[in-house]
């Protein structure tokens, strides 16, 4: 057996240190997404509260996000998401807990089922239409025939405005002759 | 002067296509937004659900037939409900011996405020949270405190959107108890 004084220390090569030191990086940093709910557990910073609430909206206003919203129900609400923040609940875990609550309202969009269904298509059909009806017109301009033009020279100009003149003079005449 | 007559507008078949494609459309929106705005059912069935109270356990309305039922929305920020709180937890005591049967539906709420808010007001009969705001969209609600009278065939007999008072309870129940 070798006692601890005949012990020998073999030198590392610096490349295997380097190696052994980044293996155990990312090691580390590979198992960082399961200690996730203990490093985010604790009080929440007023941020982190913020981040969350601004991904939802208040339930009783018009198109109001939470993170802006100042009534009691939003207030109430922002509290929630701290504590369970607190809980180590993850952001995601936190807007299903108030769909769930509140229904999909709270995402800000409509549920894409039945009716509301509209509201997710007609945009895209709409915007589809209206590229096709522009196209088609364009492409309906640049192939017409351009329109043949009436010619007309200094002298028929001539008289066709006589003619005019003369018949202008005429109504003068007969309106004028009413009067007298 | 040319005396050529203007020419008759065209009516192609792409307008009137687009112009069924528009009326379509029209004819599916109108349809959808009569369908959305109801309005609440103030006569007929009270529409069916079923309520998880915070006391645990579950109650379906259709399960109370031959009862009148007091059905209540409430919220704990809103101030005519906590008006209205100890005058229906007063009558609630008075009947709840009787064929009557008071439901409480918390609408838009956090549930610690909901509870403290019971626990305050010292509210029994059951109460549970309206879950994904199904039971109100049933109901057609538009705010809180709305409370629907519902007769023991089921029907709703009565609507009331403002807070309700010892009195008048008191009165519509007696009233459908007697029929």
């Amino acid at each position: 057996m070798m006692s601890k004084t005949q012990r020998k220390w073999y030198p590392v090569e610096p490349a295997h240190a380097m190696l052994a030191g980044l293996l155990t990086l990312i090691l580390l940093f590979s198992i960082l997404p399961w200690l996730s709910p203990v490093v985010h557990a604790g009080t929440p910073t007023p941020n982190e509260v913020e981040a969350v609430a601004r991904t939802l909206y208040c339930p009783l206003c018009v198109g109001e996000r939470l993170d802006a919203c100042e009534i009691p129900l939003c207030m109430d609400m922002k509290r929630e998401i701290a504590e369970q923040l607190a809980e180590g609940k993850t952001p995601e875990e936190i807007r299903q807990y108030f769909v769930a609550q509140y229904g999909p309202i709270v995402l800000g969009e409509p549920p894409r089922k039945g009716f509301n269904w509209l509201a997710w298509v007609i945009p895209f059909v709409a915007l589809i239409a209206a590229g096709g009806y522009v196209f088609l017109r364009i492409r309906q301009w640049s192939q017409a025939p351009p329109e043949a033009k009436e010619v007309v020279t200094v002298e028929e100009g001539k008289a066709q405005v006589d003619e005019a003149l003369d018949e202008y003079a005429k109504q003068v005449e007969r309106e004028l002759s009413q009067w007298e | 002067m040319s005396d050529q007559p203007a020419a008759q507008p065209r009516v192609t078949r792409t307008t009137i296509l687009v112009f069924l494609a528009v009326l379509l459309f029209m004819a599916i929106l109108t349809a959808g937004l009569l369908m959305r705005h109801k309005g609440r059912p103030e006569e007929g069935p009270a529409p069916d659900f079923t309520l998880q109270l915070f006391d645990g356990g579950s109650i379906r309305l259709s399960d109370l037939k031959g009862k009148v039922v007091i059905l209540n929305f409430w919220a704990s920020w809103c101030q005519p409900c906590k008006d209205e709180a100890r005058d229906l937890e007063r009558v609630w005591q008075m009947y709840k011996d009787k064929d009557v049967v008071f439901i409480g539906v918390n609408w838009s709420d956090t549930e610690a405020k909901a509870r403290e808010y019971l626990r305050v007001y010292g509210v029994t009969y059951p109460n549970g949270p309206d879950l994904g705001r199904r039971i109100g969209q049933k109901y057609r609600i538009r705010g809180v405190p709305e409370t629907f009278i519902i007769d023991k065939q089921g029907n709703v007999r009565k609507v009331i959107i403002r807070p309700m008072t010892e009195e008048e309870l008191i009165s519509y129940i007696e009233q459908l108890l007697g029929e």
